[in-house]
């Protein structure tokens, strides 16, 4: 496939297969998953616990290394790309929300906001409005000056996904991100989230076991045993009509 | 350009000094490292600096000439007075300050000696005078032998320059320390904070982000340790040389240097590991985070709160922990074992400048006498002079000769040729044949020995052995034992020549026959240096084994180690005139008791001394550090345990139990690991070293009780108290909690 085809496509991935040596066992995570998701589209993937659906998504983000295949992002072939290629590709294009939102116990609410700022270099103020806008909607602009175990479970989740959005990434890799959210709390966050994609453009790739949070998305898919497949059901109940399945 | 450099500066500076203080246990450790290391560049950059002032102090007080020109006959010595004078006339190249005349009464002869002090200030200037005055010295080669001899004054600068090689060479190897101490210390900091460097590279962070960040950190706590380290320093070096009653002077450039010393250290101890971790994936380093936090292995889980708990609970502990166990071992000895390798060291420099040389080599090959009993008497009986050595020495693998020996009278591992059908024997041509009289058993008396060196002189058949090839024991004789020496008989082919050592002993073995001459043996030697084994032959059986004459070529004059310099040019005078007496003698003068002076001015064995010493501090440091990373980590562990019903006297026998197994452990790694670099030390200096150049001290095996108590002691309760002593902090951070959270606390 060329370049110009798979640039159409902000994430394609090609045949992705990740494994785990667990003792003398050899654990398929990700299992010849090919996706393909285009600019701004909202996609959730849902799938039991251990079914690999987290795996898949740090491969993705290009936070974990896959053992064959491919993943392109904006036509870019990510398991090629050196560490610091990946490294710097990363901080220009990519969020990542963590299952265990994973504050630095050590910074502040507002220092573990910026730290993405920090890492990519971002000149000081060039910031400010992102940063005032996220705490605003988020509703942490009382906490910015506590450590992470001085909040609660759900302020330390918007905590993280305030820092995943305070460079404006093009992609935002979201692993449960409303795990430790009260309903309305949940919807407030995914609320924020479909609001930032539609302002500037994100494509919003999302692990959830809430299928109410899912049923927002643009599509689901369903991973089962590493394999990634199209949830038809709920494709059926959209009727929605998916380009490529 | 500039503004942007000082804006980054600022800013990156800014945020290092915040991050370092906001965290300062964290890098405690790295303040006490990084003040010892800069301690370690300041101290030797200081005292070698006033090393060199101190050495062109003495060679100017002993010296007050730059060449010596002797054994001058009339001829020579008219046109030194006449043509010279013609040739440089008022240029004052030269400066003839002292002159000696020698008169042979006998043959009515006359030679001279003159002293030369050049022209000049600086090294260049006197080159350049130098090579104006060979110009002239040269020509009297025509009106006979010339002989000449430059003194340290004139090749000071040259001496600088080993000096400054010596001192590159320390410096590297110090860098290259300082840099495996930081490394360790940077791996124990990336290994408990994996997971921040993860989140760092989550979110952008390449090496280079890691690297700067790393870096300015490292930076912040070097400067801020640089003005404490460099006045402690300045205090030692000042100690050391005030002790000595040396002069003293800290020049800023040396200061300088130590800054750039430490730069240079800090640039590769945060390159190594931020390289190492920028490659991993950002996902393991978080994940690391979690597995760290893991109770047990779940398959002994089921046992923890039975019987086995909580011995064997934190017996599995040790050993899922075990990488990280023995890398704590290993690198926190190993600074122990360096200490009692640098005390060796330190033990070698002294024995080494302790080893008497000789003042002054007498060469009678120009002459027709032979070295005799009137030239002996005469020798002594000049004041100062307390030994004069002489040798006769010829190798066995140029006679094509070699040693027989009977296998049960070899050690393992001896290295000798196993000839074929011989059997029961090994051979080896590693050996040296040299002749005994009256004197040399005198000069050997100062070795240890079993027997009568004195046998071989009345008794040909009689021969005094050293037991060791290359300062290595490789035989059992005992006293009495007999040696089979063989000498070619008969020659059956050509050898090949272009082999050499033991492969061509087998060739010689092959095509030669020999005749084997059964000797005594009267005294065995064991701590005489040696490369090839030495047989002291009676002159007769020399002469017999090797089919050489024996005449003593070369004279060595020690002297006696308080003379003055004033007192080595007037015994060199006498020397020549003694020369001159037995015709053709030539005197030279080889400084030994300046050089040992200089040595000893330099002050090296305290110097390693001082090094060890700050070695051993090291220890503890990379100790405390660990344990209480790796125990404040495991806290989340204890805790869950309690929240299973273990009581804190559990929790505190965890700490205890994994205190005593790494302070027995680390009696093993300190005691293994000290015997292991002394012995590797020990090999280098009396194996490895002799055979790049001449040697003449064996080293003892040296690792002395003090050391290697205080190593002992120091690693075990490191290794405790490291374990031990977080325990007192977890305690007092849960005391309050504990009895909310889970109910009563018992102790």
């Amino acid at each position: 496939m060329d370049n110009d085809v798979r640039s159409r496509y902000i994430l394609q991935t090609e045949s992705v297969i990740k494994q785990y040596k667990q003792y003398d066992e050899t654990i398929t995570a990700v299992n010849r998953v090919d996706i393909k998701i285009e600019e701004g589209e909202f996609v959730a993937i849902i799938g039991s616990s251990g079914s690999g659906k987290s795996t898949f998504l740090s491969c993705c983000a290009g936070l974990d290394k896959v053992d064959a295949g491919h993943i392109y992002i904006r036509g870019q072939d990510i398991t090629k790309m050196s560490h610091d290629e990946l490294s710097r590709f990363r901080g220009a294009n990519m969020g990542f929300v963590f299952q265990r939102h994973n504050l630095i116990p050590q910074f502040t609410a507002l220092e573990n906001i910026l730290i993405p700022t920090l890492m990519v270099n971002k000149k000081d103020g060039s910031y400010d409005e992102t940063l005032r806008r996220l705490v605003k909607t988020l509703n942490i602009e009382d906490r910015l000056h506590h450590l992470p175990s001085e909040l609660s479970g759900g302020q330390q989740q918007r905590v993280a996904i305030a820092r995943a959005l305070i460079n404006m990434p093009q992609i935002l890799f979201a692993d449960e991100p409303t795990g430790n959210l009260d309903r309305a709390n949940a919807d407030e966050v995914l609320d924020l989230l479909i609001k930032t994609r539609d302002s500037i453009g994100q494509t919003l790739v999302m692990v959830t076991h809430d299928l109410k949070i899912a049923s927002r998305a643009d599509r689901i898919f369903r991973m089962d045993n590493g394999v990634l497949t199209l949830d038809r059901d709920y494709l059926d109940g959209k009727r929605k009509t998916i380009n490529g399945y | 350009m500039i503004a942007d450099i000082v804006s980054y500066l600022h800013k990156t500076l800014k945020m290092s000094i915040k991050n370092v203080f906001a965290n300062i246990g964290q890098y405690a450790c790295f303040f006490a490292a990084i003040f010892i290391i800069q301690v370690f560049f300041a101290t030797l950059t200081i005292i070698i600096h006033n090393n060199d002032n101190t050495e062109w102090q003495r060679v100017q007080d002993e010296y007050d000439y730059h060449v010596v020109v002797y054994g001058l006959n009339d001829d020579q010595m008219l046109y030194v007075d006449n043509e010279w004078r013609n040739y440089f006339g008022k240029d004052d190249v030269y400066k003839n300050i002292r002159s000696f005349r020698h008169y042979n009464a006998y043959d009515d002869l006359s030679t001279y000696d003159i002293y030369i002090t050049l022209k000049g200030v600086d090294q260049d200037a006197l080159e350049e005078s130098f090579d104006r005055f060979y110009i002239h010295l040269s020509d009297l080669s025509a009106m006979g032998s010339l002989h000449y001899e430059k003194t340290p004054l004139l090749n000071f600068e040259k001496n600088l320059l080993t000096n400054r090689i010596v001192y590159i060479i320390a410096m590297a190897a110090l860098i290259v320390l300082s840099v495996f101490l930081l490394v360790i210390l940077y791996n124990i900091r990336i290994n408990h904070y994996k997971f921040i460097y993860g989140i760092y590279m989550s979110f952008g962070a390449d090496f280079k982000k890691l690297f700067e960040t790393a870096f300015w950190e490292m930076f912040t706590v070097a400067s801020i340790t640089f003005l404490p380290a460099t006045g402690v320093s300045i205090f030692i070096s000042w100690l050391v040389l005030f002790v000595h009653g040396l002069p003293f002077t800290c020049p800023v450039w040396t200061l300088l240097l130590t800054a750039v010393y430490g730069l240079i250290v800090l640039l590769f101890s945060v390159w190594f590991p931020m390289k190492l971790m920028a490659v991993k994936p950002p996902m393991t380093l978080i994940i690391s985070q979690d597995n760290s936090n893991l109770v047990s292995s779940p398959r002994r889980s089921l046992n923890i709160f039975g019987s086995k708990f909580p011995f064997t609970y934190e017996f599995y502990t040790s050993w899922r922990f075990r990488g990280y166990n023995l890398r704590l071992l290993v690198s926190a000895v190993i600074f122990t074992s360096l200490f009692i390798c640098g005390l060796y060291v330190a033990e070698i420099t002294r024995v080494t400048f302790a080893n008497e040389s000789p003042q002054y080599t007498i060469d009678l090959s120009k002459t027709n006498r032979k070295y005799d009993e009137d030239m002996r008497e005469d020798l002594y009986k000049i004041p100062g002079i307390t030994l004069v050595s002489k040798s006769n020495v010829s190798d066995a693998v140029y006679q094509g000769s070699h040693l027989r020996v009977r296998s049960e009278y070899t050690r393992p591992f001896s290295n000798l040729v196993v000839p074929e059908n011989m059997d029961g024997y090994r051979v080896t041509n590693e050996l040296q044949y040299r002749t005994i009289d009256a004197d040399i058993v005198t000069e050997l008396e100062k070795y240890d020995y079993d027997g009568d060196l004195s046998a071989p002189l009345t008794d040909d058949n009689v021969v005094v052995i050293a037991d060791s090839i290359a300062n290595t024991r490789r035989f059992k004789y005992k006293v009495g034992d007999k040696i089979e020496i063989g000498v070619v008989s008969e020659k059956l082919g050509a050898v090949d020549t272009n082999l050499s050592g033991l492969p061509l002993l087998k060739d010689q073995l092959e095509k030669y026959r020999f005749e084997y001459h059964e000797f005594t043996i009267g005294a065995i030697l064991y701590d005489i240096p040696t490369l090839e084994m030495p047989i002291y032959l009676s002159e007769a059986s020399y002469e017999k084994i090797t089919g050489e004459t024996v005449k003593y070529d070369t004279l060595e004059i020690y002297v006696d180690q308080s003379l003055s310099a004033a007192d080595t040019i007037n015994l060199e005078a006498v020397l020549r005139n003694w020369g001159m007496i037995y015709g053709g003698v030539s005197v030279d003068n080889t400084h030994a008791l300046h050089i040992a002076a200089v040595n000893e001015d330099k002050q090296y064995d305290e110097i390693f001394t001082i090094v060890a010493a700050l070695l051993l501090t090291i220890s503890p440091m990379i100790w405390f550090f660990s344990q209480t990373l790796y125990y404040l980590k495991r806290e989340n562990e204890f805790t869950i345990l309690q929240s299973m019903g273990a009581l804190m006297s559990d929790i505190r026998r965890l700490y205890i139990f994994g205190g005593i197994f790494m302070g027995i452990l680390s009696f093993i790694f300190c005691l293994g690991l000290g015997y292991s670099l002394s012995y590797l030390l020990y090999f280098f200096v009396n194996v490895i070293v002799p055979q790049w150049t001449l040697q003449y001290v064996r080293y003892k095996f040296y690792m002395p009780w003090y050391a290697i108590l205080l190593a002992v002691v120091m690693s075990v309760s490191c290794g405790f108290l490291s374990a031990f002593l977080p325990y007192r902090s977890f305690k007092k951070r849960k005391s309050k909690t504990l009895s909310v959270e889970y109910g009563e606390v018992s102790e």
